[in-house]
């Protein structure tokens, strides 16, 4: 073996060495990096998921840069630790027993000692550091891209709900709209109030005065409403009966049932809420003088069209949520059926006539019939006079418990009473006494 | 300082056998006691003074007797006692007729030999032990304003017994200082006792033959310091002794720590090592076995660490397993492995 080739593989050995040395220091620099990379870097990842789940490859991008930043600032940190291999060669000569030849050859004393087959090496690693480092890293890094988490509330998009008086005024609309049972434009003035409120900033939406509004939104189109079938009852009631007169009525009745007409015709032209555009073009044409003059078929076609516009509206009415119909005349007569008893009529009684069954009219003064499997009790609330209230009046419905006085005065109490009444002869405190007091007490009395 | 020019292998191998040669011969003078005679060659090579501390008996007188004989040196003993001189070792000036005309005439003393036998030196008073000192650092003699050179090779073998303390005069620290080697001469065992009732006789001194002349012996010495010491070993050795001071990490109870003499006399003696085992440089394993020799005699305890039953040995055998030959840090990932 010559020389040069002793000289070749243990300077090799001395810089292996001296790398691996380095190694050490390189990662015990870059193992802190690591583990505050992989801290900091599973609290971004879990914000990230928090906020922006969509965004996890920035997260792993930047991750991976700032590893391979800190392996730099590592490497140059460390590298005044670092060892050279003359510094190395010191180690391995002590270690190998080699009585300092390899610094004396590298001093050109001496002859290079023989080459090894295996290097025993004079340092080994100890992974257990490094390792832990490493395994705490994946797993924080995993566990904070598994661990299930809720996307954030804050970043969430608010949908801000509309008011309930809003909504239900909305929908009313909508049906309506739906039915044809009101003019276009009445609808439209509505959407438009309806728009005025909304433009509102949305947190506003629920402040006392846009629900005051809204609340007043909704009573007003329900009014209407209310007023729009009640007049619509009226003028088809009118022509009804205008239609079905023969000429023995007088005429101060027909005269009075033309002024109810009118006057139905007149409240449907200028309520707020108009029938649907036909009807209104027609009620607009009638005059009052025409009422009179008109036949009975267009009399007969005046009243059919306002049945129909109102039972569109009841139809929609029905529909519509938040909307109360008690009050509203429902239009509609019972239709008798030939020979048997005819089926019951949805609303008024039927006209009669030869050919008709019985059609029963509902036996009750009120649009509902009276719950009598109910605990709760009906009366006539406090603020209507009694004496004066019509059948048809709404009545309260209050809780049929019963109102009792608790504090009331319950009559005389006996006051002291003993726990035992006592047998004659028998001592009332007997079983009052604790098992001790009643020995100590046995052994007096003995 | 001279370039020096480093051993070649065939000189380190000439010299490794002469000494070899002289190892065998104490061996037969000396039985059982190997280590001892490698450190009393070892302080030899170094031209280091030695101290012998040991019991009676034990063949310290023989030793240096045998030494004389097999380096062909003229020997001399001095038994020191209370009312020693330093005249009686340096020699004095003696009135004299010389050619018609009376005069002082120097008469050397026992001290003018190459191996002085210093026996019971600690029996002597300061005064008469001071008297060695400028001889064993300077290797001369000066009487009446005249100095004196000393034959060379030179060296003083001095004993002390460690028991029977009344009335001796323990060396200070400074005279310590001198000598390059304190040795503790142990008792044989059983088998050694043996092979000496067998091989020696009382009153009769064993024959030893000499190995090597004085003019040898000193070419022996030129090549000693002819042997390499390596950068590293030089920083171990620095270390090593800077680490004896008191406030180092691994020297509590040191009170007084060693000597920059010490780190000399630390690294001739590795030399001798080295050039015992026909090796061109230092080592540390050099350093390792000739540290105690070197240092038990130049470290001072505290009463605390004495009453803890601290010796310097101790404190010795401390240093040399906390300080290591590289003395950079390992990162924590890596462990110096046992091989």
């Amino acid at each position: 073996m010559s020389s040069s080739n002793k000289s070749h593989f243990w300077q090799a050995a001395s810089s292996a060495l001296a790398r691996r040395i380095n190694l050490g220091w390189w990662l015990e620099r870059w193992t802190v990096w690591l583990m505050t990379s992989a801290l900091a870097g599973s609290v971004v990842l879990l914000l990230v998921r928090w906020m922006q789940p969509g965004q996890l490859h920035w997260v792993w991008i930047a991750l991976a840069v700032v590893l391979s930043l800190g392996a730099i600032v590592a490497w140059l940190m460390e590298r005044r630790r670092f060892e050279s291999p003359d510094t190395a060669r010191v180690r391995l000569e002590d270690a190998l027993g080699l009585k300092t030849r390899l610094s004396a050859a590298a001093a050109g004393v001496g002859e290079w000692p023989a080459e090894v087959e295996k290097i025993e090496w004079p340092v080994h690693w100890r992974w257990q550091r490094p390792l832990a480092v490493l395994i705490f890293t994946v797993a924080m890094l995993l566990l904070s891209t598994w661990v299930p988490i809720s996307e954030g509330a804050a970043f969430k998009k608010r949908i801000i709900e509309k008011p309930s008086a809003v909504k239900d005024v909305e929908q009313w609309v909508q049906e309506l709209r739906k039915e044809e049972a009101v003019e276009e434009k009445s609808t439209e003035e509505v959407d438009k109030k309806i728009a005025d409120l909304l433009k509102r900033p949305t947190e506003n939406w629920y402040e006392h005065g846009s629900l005051e509004a809204a609340g007043n939104l909704k009573e007003q189109t329900a009014a209407e409403l209310r007023e729009l079938a009640e007049n619509l009852a009226d003028g088809q009631r009118a022509a009804s009966a205008l239609q079905a007169m023969g000429d023995s009525v007088p005429q101060a009745v027909k005269d009075s049932l033309a002024a109810g007409l009118e006057q139905a015709a007149s409240n449907l032209a200028a309520g707020g809420m108009k029938p649907n555009e036909q009807l209104l073009q027609q009620l607009q044409n009638m005059k009052a003088s025409d009422l009179k003059g008109m036949s009975k078929e267009q009399m007969q076609k005046l009243a059919e069209q306002m049945k129909k516009n109102s039972e569109a509206l009841s139809k929609c009415l029905g529909k519509c949520e938040g909307f109360d119909p008690s009050g509203i005349p429902t239009a509609g007569k019972g239709e008798g059926k030939e020979g048997k008893n005819g089926k019951d009529g949805d609303g008024d009684p039927g006209r009669g006539g030869v050919s008709r069954g019985r059609g029963d009219a509902e036996m009750f003064f009120k649009q509902n019939e009276t719950n009598l499997a109910t605990k709760k009790t009906e009366t006539v609330p406090a603020e209507l006079d009694v004496e004066r209230a019509a059948p048809a009046d709404v009545l309260a419905v209050t809780d049929g418990k019963h109102d009792v006085d608790k504090n009331a005065y319950q009559g005389a109490k006996q006051g002291g009473a003993i726990q035992n009444a006592g047998d004659g002869g028998s001592a009332v405190w007997q079983n009052s006494l604790m098992p001790a007091e009643r020995e100590v007490l046995k052994r007096f009395f003995k | 300082m001279t370039p020096t020019i480093h051993l070649t292998e065939s000189e380190a191998s000439s010299a490794a056998e002469n000494i070899s040669r002289l190892r065998v011969a104490l061996q037969s003078v000396l039985f059982g006691q190997d280590e001892l005679i490698n450190h009393v060659i070892t302080g030899l090579l170094a031209r280091g003074h030695l101290l012998l501390e040991g019991l009676p008996g034990l063949g310290k007188t023989e030793l240096v007797k045998g030494l004389a004989k097999a380096l062909d040196l003229q020997a001399k003993r001095i038994q020191f006692t209370p009312d020693l001189l330093p005249g009686d070792i340096t020699g004095n000036p003696m009135l004299q007729d010389v050619d018609g005309t009376r005069r002082f005439v120097f008469q050397p003393g026992p001290i003018f030999a190459n191996l002085v036998l210093a026996d019971e030196i600690n029996r002597a008073s300061p005064k008469t032990q001071s008297a060695l000192l400028e001889a064993m650092q300077e290797r001369r003699v000066t009487v009446m304003g005249e100095s004196h050179i000393l034959p060379a090779p030179f060296f003083v073998l001095a004993t002390q017994n460690p028991i029977e303390l009344e009335g001796t005069y323990p060396l200070p620290e400074a005279q310590l200082d001198r000598f390059l080697f304190k040795l503790d001469v142990r008792t044989n065992d059983a088998a050694t006792l043996e092979k000496i009732v067998l091989n020696r006789e009382i009153g009769e001194e064993p024959e030893v033959h000499a190995v090597m002349n004085a003019a040898q012996f000193n070419s022996l010495l030129d090549l000693t310091r002819r042997v390499f010491m390596p950068q590293p070993v030089a920083n171990f050795i620095a270390r090593l002794v800077k680490a004896t001071h008191p406030g180092e990490p691994h020297a509590a109870g040191v009170k007084y720590g060693a000597s920059p003499r010490a780190a000399l006399a630390l690294a001739a003696a590795s030399k001798g090592r080295a050039l015992m085992e026909r090796r061109l440089n230092a080592s540390f394993e050099d350093v390792r076995a000739a540290a105690p020799a070197v240092l038990r005699h130049r470290l001072l305890l505290d009463y605390g660490a004495k009453l803890e039953g601290m010796t310097p040995d101790l404190i010795v055998a401390r240093l040399l397993e906390n300080v290591p030959a590289q003395d950079k840090p390992l990162p924590s990932s890596l462990a110096a492995a046992k091989i």
